[in-house]
Formats: structure tokens, C-alpha cells, sequence
């Protein structure tokens, strides 16, 4: 990310989204992870602020997305809400169709905990049956999780049992840890 | 890591589903928070660690153990303190709260 400072901002070095973007805004999420949210806050508005001089729909879409992820682990869904909308109308309206259920599956997360939450499961739903269709893995089980979360909250208890089963099993086959 | 970290995540939602009243299950509960506890601590996933401390805490208080739950749900407030969640704080000060 240092390297990636002025000029360089606007290499794309062959990728689809711009290195100086992405890697700010995974910054951000790795950061929220860790509790460091001051820090990730900056890399993550950083990202936005470059995503959108440049005017790159996709590089802005995942910089707002990682953003939010940040707040939502904070706990301040408030600024995160239109974070969130502004992330699913970019993944809609560009046809980014990979990314849709990521970005509804955290909107839907993001509803259901503001109060929202027969509209937030059924968002979440829609994304885990668009994640289903499209055979997409990228950030399934987390999103099973936020759903499971969502049932929580809806006190459909036996619902999120199964969706927090279901994430386990998913997260371990995904790869890098195992039991 | 990616993996690793929504695992945790699982891990942290079976311990909720298992503490819940309707069909309580204290020892699985404890066996799924002190898993998710372990893999957020190797991978310094400081608030998800608090939100164990937080399940654990609240479990205990609402299963009658209320030393137990105090110690738990201290760790959660520093923690979210610390960290400035303050909606998080407002949740563990609440179970401190039902314990006195």
C-alpha cells in the first residue's frame, strides 16, 4: 500500500479493480477484525476518496463494501445502512453479478439489525439462493452466519442453529483449517 | 485466514443459538464460545472475542451463575471500551445491570 501512493494510485497493474483501492479497503476489513477501528476508518474513507477520483464503479463498490464491514463490526449501522445501498446499486447497476449476493447478504445483515429484520432475512435469503445459483463461494459462509444472526434476532432459534452448522462446515471446507 | 476468520464467526453463532432459552444447551453453549474464543484469540479477533466473553457472561448470568457472569461480562465492557463500540458497551453494561 505504501507503493501505492500519487501517480501509482491510477495503475491498475493489469487487475480488474485498482491495487491502490482494494488494498486500502482490505486493510479496512483486516483492521475491523482486529479492533482497530480509528485506523481502518481512515483506509477505508481513503479508498472511497480514490475510487471515486477515478471514477471506477467496481473499485468504489468494494471500497464501500469493506467500509461497512468495518462499521457494522463497530456496531454503527446508521452510517453503514447507506454505505450498504449505495454498494448494492453500484453491484446492480454496473451488472458486477458475482458480487450481488455479497452485497445484499451485508445490506440484509445491516436491515435486520436496525429493526428492519423480516426485510433484512429475506434480503439475506435472496443472496444465499443467488450465492446457490451462480455457484459462487466468495463470502458464503459469512453471509450464512449474518443470516444466522438475522434468525437470532427474529428468535427463530432452530434456524440459526442450522445456518451457524451449516457456516462451520462451509468456512472448514473452504480450505485453511480443519478439525 | 479468510476461512479461519468466519469460522470464528460460526463458531460464535452456534454458542449463541445453544444459549438461548428455548432449547438450551449450557455445555455445548461453553464448548462452541470457548472454540471461538481460541481461533479469535490465534487470529487476534479482538471484538468477536469480546462478543464471547459477552455470550459466556450472559449464559452464566441467566443460568444462575452470577460470579461467573460478572467476571465475563467485565471482560466484555473493557474490552468494548477500549475499542469504543459503544453499542456493544451499552449491551454488556445492560447484562451488568439484571445482575445487580
Amino acid at each position: 500500500m505504501e507503493s501505492l501512493q500519487g501517480e501509482r494510485t491510477r495503475e491498475r497493474f493489469g487487475l480488474a479493480l485498482f491495487p491502490a483501492v482494494l488494498s486500502r479497503a482490505y486493510l479496512a476489513h483486516a483492521l475491523a477484525e482486529q479492533g482497530k477501528f480509528e485506523e481502518g476508518d481512515g483506509h477505508g474513507h481513503e479508498a472511497i476518496r480514490i475510487a471515486e477520483a477515478l471514477d471506477h464503479p467496481f473499485s468504489l463498490m468494494w471500497a464501500c463494501l469493506e467500509l461497512a464491514h468495518l462499521n457494522t463490526t463497530r456496531g454503527e449501522l446508521g452510517q453503514t445502512t447507506r454505505l450498504l445501498e449505495r454498494a448494492v446499486a453500484l453491484s446492480r447497476d454496473w451488472s458486477m453479478t458475482t458480487y450481488i449476493p455479497a452485497t445484499t447478504a451485508a445490506l440484509g445483515h445491516v436491515y435486520a439489525g436496525s429493526g428492519r429484520t423480516g426485510e433484512g432475512i429475506s434480503m439475506l435469503q435472496e443472496a444465499l439462493n443467488a450465492y446457490e445459483a451462480a455457484g459462487v463461494g466468495y463470502n458464503l459462509s459469512i453471509s450464512v452466519v449474518r443470516l444466522g444472526e438475522a434468525y437470532l434476532l427474529a428468535h427463530r432459534f432452530e434456524d440459526a442453529h442450522i445456518c451457524a452448522d451449516r457456516a462451520v462446515t462451509l468456512a472448514r471446507e473452504r480450505g485453511e483449517r480443519s478439525q | 485466514v479468510v476461512s479461519a476468520v468466519n469460522e470464528a464467526w460460526a463458531l460464535h453463532l452456534l454458542g449463541e443459538t445453544a444459549s438461548r432459552e428455548n432449547s438450551r444447551d449450557v455445555a455445548a453453549a461453553e464448548s462452541h464460545f470457548n472454540a471461538a474464543t481460541a481461533l479469535a484469540s490465534e487470529l487476534g479477533m479482538l471484538p468477536l472475542l469480546a462478543h464471547c466473553h459477552l455470550g459466556l457472561g450472559t449464559m452464566r448470568r441467566r443460568t444462575g451463575k452470577p460470579i461467573e457472569a460478572r467476571d465475563e461480562l467485565a471482560t466484555a465492557a473493557t474490552m468494548y471500551r477500549e475499542m469504543k463500540m459503544r453499542s456493544w458497551l451499552e449491551k454488556a453494561d445492560a447484562e451488568v445491570h439484571e445482575l445487580a
